[in-house]
Formats: structure tokens, sequence, C-alpha cells
């Protein structure tokens, strides 16, 4: 199954979004310290690729509803350990859906929704 | 780097924040933007334990390396590869055995630390969180209140702040991190911290204090030149002088859990305390510091043993390269730029625009906005000056932030970084700025070297057998060691840390989001004194009432005699997390 990395997606963010998307799988990538590198705790979720897995991504990038226009970038990872990056781009307001940003998602990571397991 | 959250690398000291922008209103002289108030004394913390002895120490291990693998690179001469590797083992273990102490001060200082403008002696980031965070001299300054009163002020605006949302949030998700893994040090190094700081408070009063404490703890660690001693004891092999360092890391920390009877004389850690400003930075690199405090029952040979060795290990960086012509303009001066600079702690950068006044005279505009007058140029020409750069720079042992105003220029098939101004909204120091004009201040430079000699060392080590020993002594017992070390640190009752593997609290407190916000309020305002009723009224927004938090975890959480969000028996909020 593929899965998305997201920078900044946090265990407290899934704790929140697990309790409306009981289905969606999210993971913790375990980020190993670089040497000299020091400095605030960093998290990255794995958000498998699901229809639950994005409408709970989809909720939480609305979180930032507020702030107009997002940039976000979004990482794919098939199961045999490919990558490529995505930038997601999408202009929210008090009007955006979790339909449209769902429908955002799908566009920009070229996946077929119709296609994608539930969870 | 990720751009989403703040780092500070041990070699260069240079720090990188998110939301960098936000500091530009300290050249503007205005207080820095509450969202990153936080990340500021994170970093400002770890800033501090590396601008130490021990973390300059460290550093210059990094550096000496990297100069001896350059020149091998060049020339072939592998001469000292021994001395290299075994230095470079105990390099990398020793950082690792830290990270998590390193880690949890970080911590404490964000979440625990109260920022008390009556201090004897704050710590440099809770004077930085003072400053320029807070606003304290604006406030004495514009205020016709007593100076208890603004204060009274202050303390209630800090604890807004630590009961903000934003802050709970970050309090919420560290206590949701496992206590193993790649990212378990955070959890642990915290909780190692905090119940270091409540046994030292229980025995000696005065280190209930917690910005008190957290200053003793780095001395005793990060500013002692026996530790120094035995990291530069090249007499060792590598392998057995990392177990010693890591061993006599331990006993330091062991020490804060069995004061005993020893009494501190306050006077002469106070005085000890005292720092030495406009000293060279390389004859005097311990600028966070003042004289070596030596604790009773240590050994002062071994303290002038340590001196002695890092000012042998300075000597041998700054040793001259022998240099093809084309690596001259970048690294000739990276060595002793580095050190003169590394106590510095760069915020950000930003784009301006020199607008001319008349000759040698303007004003710096960014995005159109004026933020330096009139300005005057002494000893540079403004002669086809225009796009300029602007460098906002924190000074945490000198007590004053500076910005630089530089522009580039074109040197052969390279552009040059060149400063011509430094402006400080703060008194002007005697000779303050004169040794600033005399250090490089090109911070491209300095990550691109650093980053140059990250790139270059696996290489080096890869033709060596560095990685299967490092891995060895890791596989062999020391991962565990260092594991186990910290949780006897951390935890008075294993069954409590055996309980928290695998998903830290979530799996306790039912998966509950609210509760785990709850309980991270709790923990804030139990640091902060507070009683319930005051952390009830600071977070009366959250979806989980304190009485109900409190209520839940009396449900879930099985040992009262370490509480994880409770009411003590004066009716304040007590937590050991």
């Amino acid at each position: 199954m593929d899965h998305l990395r997201i920078e900044g997606f946090s265990r407290l963010d899934a704790l929140d979004l697990v309790q409306d998307h009981p289905d969606a799988r999210i993971d913790f990538e375990e980020a190993v310290p670089r040497d000299a590198e020091h400095g605030e705790l960093a998290t990255v979720a794995l958000v498998a690729v699901t229809i639950a897995g994005l409408q709970a991504l989809a909720a939480w990038l609305l979180k930032d509803r507020k702030q107009g226009h997002l940039e976000r970038k979004l990482e794919m990872i098939t199961p045999d350990g490919a990558r490529r990056t995505e930038t997601l781009r999408i202009h929210l307001s008090e009007s955006t859906s979790q339909a449209d940003v769902l429908r955002e998602l799908g566009q920009t990571i070229g996946v077929d929704l119709s296609t994608l397991d539930a969870s | 780097m990720s751009g989403l959250h703040s780092q500070i690398n041990l070699v260069s000291n240079d720090s990188v924040f998110h939301d960098a922008q936000a500091f530009l209103a300290l050249s503007r002289g205005r207080d820095v933007p509450p969202l990153v108030r936080s990340s500021l004394i994170h970093e400002a913390t770890h800033h501090w334990c590396f601008t130490s002895p021990v973390g300059s120490t460290l550093s210059l291990l990094s550096l000496s390396a990297s100069r001896s693998t350059l020149q091998w690179a060049l020339d072939g001469d592998d001469s000292d590869l021994d001395r290299v590797l075994d230095d470079l083992l105990t390099y990398r273990v020793l950082v690792e055995w830290l990270r998590p102490l390193s880690e949890g001060m970080a911590l404490f200082a964000e979440f625990d630390v109260r920022l008390d403008p009556t201090a004897r002696t704050p710590s440099p980031p809770v004077d930085a969180g003072l400053l320029y965070l807070f606003g304290l001299p604006r406030r004495l300054s514009g205020s016709e209140e007593s100076p208890t009163r603004v204060r009274w002020h202050l303390t209630d605006d800090v604890n807004r702040w630590r009961l903000s949302p934003h802050v709970v949030s970050r309090k919420a998700e560290l206590l949701l991190q496992p206590l193993e893994g790649a990212t378990g040090h955070y959890l642990l190094g915290y909780l190692a911290v905090k119940r270091l700081w409540r046994r030292a408070a229980k025995q000696v009063p005065e280190l209930a204090d917690a910005d008190l404490f957290m200053t003793y703890l780095r001395k005793l660690v990060y500013a002692d030149y026996g530790l120094v001693a035995r990291i530069l004891d090249r007499s060792r092999p590598g392998p057995s002088r990392a177990l010693v360092v890591a061993e006599y890391v331990f006993d330091r920390l062991s020490h804060l859990a069995d004061l005993g009877d020893a009494a501190v004389d306050w006077d002469a850690f106070h005085e000890a305390l005292t720092r030495v400003d406009n000293a060279d930075p390389i004859t005097n690199p311990d600028r966070a510091d003042g004289l070596p405090y030596v604790l009773r029952g240590d050994d002062v040979d071994d303290v002038r043993r340590g001196i002695r060795l890092r000012w042998e290990l300075v000597q041998e960086v700054l040793k001259p390269l022998d240099l093809p012509p084309e690596f001259r303009p970048l690294l000739a001066d990276f060595f002793p730029s580095m050190l003169r600079e590394r106590h510095l702690m760069w915020l950000c950068a930003t784009p301006g625009r020199w607008v001319r006044l008349g000759d040698k005279m303007g004003r710096v505009e960014v995005d159109g906005e004026v933020v330096y007058e009139s300005l005057t140029l002494t000893n540079a020409s403004d002669e086809s000056l225009q796009d300029v750069q602007l460098d906002v720079y924190l000074d945490l042992y000198a007590r004053r932030t500076f910005t630089t105003i530089s522009t580039d220029r074109d040197d052969a098939d390279r552009r040059v970084r060149d400063v011509f101004g430094v402006i400080s909204l703060e008194q002007r120091e005697e000779g303050y700025f004169e040794e600033l004009l005399r250090t490089r201040l090109d911070r491209d430079q300095i990550r691109r070297v650093t980053n140059m000699f990250s790139t270059q060392l696996p290489h080096y080590l890869d033709s060596t057998n560095f990685n299967d020993v490092l891995t060895g002594l890791w596989d062999r017992g020391v991962r565990d060691l260092l594991d186990e070390t910290y949780r006897s640190l951390a935890f008075d009752d294993t069954r409590v840390s055996g309980r928290l593997e695998g998903s830290g609290l979530a799996q306790l407190l039912g998966g509950s989001a609210d509760l785990v916000r709850g309980v991270a309020a709790v923990t804030l305002g139990a640091s902060a004194g507070l009683s319930p009723d005051v952390v009830a009224g600071l977070c009366a927004g959250q979806p989980l009432s304190i009485a109900d938090t409190l209520a839940l975890v009396a449900r879930r959480w099985p040992w009262p005699d370490q509480p994880l969000a409770a009411i003590d028996p004066h009716g304040f909020l007590q937590s050991h997390f």
C-alpha cells in the first residue's frame, strides 16, 4: 500500500483525527537525529493512502483554513520504496469543504479516489 | 533540515528557526511575537549548553577531525588517522550519551523554568526571554506602576503564554512520545531532568528554583573541565575513552540525586557565573561561563588538565592549512571565524535596500518599510550600494541583539559576503562592535563549509573500520546502557516506565486527545505553582475542564505517589511529568 509522508503532522493531531476517522492508518517515522543536529521535536507522519487516510489528512489540512493559500509538500512512498514529491496548492476559505480538499489531494498525488480501499 | 521545526548544530552553534522572520522585530526594537517564544527558549538553551567547556570541546573535536580529512583529501596525508578515529568515536558516543540530557534541559526551559526578573543570576535563556520575548525593559521604563506590580503583570503574561493552546499542544505532543526509538530521548531526557530537579530540591531548598537548578546542572556537566580532561585523554583508545566518559557523566548526574548534606556555597556559585565580556573568543571561548566551577570533592588538577588540553586542541584546530589557491577564499579563515562567532546566535536574514541620502549616508528599507532611518558609513563606500542583506543576531551572554548589514560582491569566480555595518538599538558598549567587525559574520560560509565537512567525512570513514567499531560498541551493550541510565534517572518505579513504553501516555489515557491536552495543562500549571482554579481560568477554551481532567486521571493513573495530574495537600497542582 502507498503511504504519504507528511512533516509537521503530530501525534496529537493523529489522536484528534482518529476519533472521527477511526479507519485511517497513521504511523510515525522514526527520524534519526543527524550527528550534530539538535532541536525541537519533529514529527513526520506516514498516512496510508486509503479513503479513510486521505479524509483524515483533508480534515487536518482544513485546520489551517484561516491561512488562505496553503502549500504543502507531500511525499508519496510506494511499497517498493520508490518516492516522489508533489506539492499540494489549495486556497482555503470558510466555504472550503473536506470533499474539496480530498479532491485536490487526489489530483495532486495522481490517485483516482474511486479505486482506493476504504481503509 | 526540515523547515517546519527549529534546529541548532552543535559544531557551529548555527541555529535555524521555523518562522525566522518573526525575529526581524528585534531589529526594529519590538518584542518577538508569541509564536516563536517556545522555539527561542528551546534553542537558546541548546546554544548555552554548546557554548560551554564541554560543548566547545566536542565542537573542536569535530573540527579537528574535519581538518584532518580535508588534509587527507588534498594531499593523501592520513598520518593521524588513528588519532582522528579515536577522537571521532569519543565524540559520537558522547553526543548521543548527552542527547537526552540536552533535549531534556531545552524542554525543561520551555515548560518548567519560571521567568523571574528578581533572580540573582538568571540563566541566559531566561534572561533573553525576559528581555526580548516579554519586553521587561519596556515594561519597567514605560510604566507608572511600581516595579513590584510590573513584575506581577509580567508573571501573569508568562503564565497566560505557558497555558496557551500552542504551548499546551507542545507539551501534549511531548507526553505522547515513546520512551524508546529514534525520538525516545525527548521524553526520557525531559523526565530525567524533572526527577533530578525534584530530588535535588528536596535536599537543597535553593534548587527548587528551576532556573537555578538548570544552571547548576549545566555547570555540573557541560561546564565541567574534569569531563573535558576525560574527553581529551588521548592516551586511551577511542572505545575505552568513550566508555570512561559515559560512566563519568552518569556519576555527575547521580551526584544530583545524592546531594545529602552537601552545603553549596551559593555566593561562590553565583560568582562563578559572572561572565567575562569583550574578551577574545579564541583565547576565552567560555563566553557563557565565568570561572571554572569546582565541586567539593572534585580534583583541581583534573580541572587544570582539562583547561590545558582544550587550549592545546584550539591551537591544533587553528594551525594554518596548506591549501591550494582555489580553496583559500572559502577555507583560509574558516576555523578562526568559526571559533570567534560560535557564541553568537543567528536568528534570521532578510533582503533589504540601501537608499542613498547623501555621501556615505542612507537609510535601509525592508519591503518598503524604513528600518533604519539615517546611517552614516565610516569605513565603507556606498558607491553603487543598493541591495543589502540584514542578519539579526542575539548575543545571549552580552545581553544584546544586533543586526549586520552586508552586500555580496564577486571575487574571481565566487560571491563573497561583505559586512559593512553593525547596528544595535541597545546602548553602545566600548569595543563590542569593533570586535564584531573583526569577525567575518558570513553565515553562508559557515553553513557551506560545515555541510562540506559533514558530506566529506563519511567518505573518509568508509575506508576504515570506524563504522563497524561504532556499531559494535552500540550493539554490544552501550545503547542498552544509555537507555537504562536515563530510565534509572527518570523513574522512581520501573512499572511506570514499562507501561509508558510504546505509545507514551496515549494508551493509558484511553486515546483521548482532549484528556492529553488537559493533562498537559495541569503539568504546566504545576510547574508554574498555580492552583486548579487559576489554570481552569487560563484554559477556559479547552474541551475538557481541569476538574474533569483531574477526575479522569485519578481513575486511570494507578501510581498516586508519582502523580501525573493531581492536587497536592496545599491545594496546588502537582505532577511529576
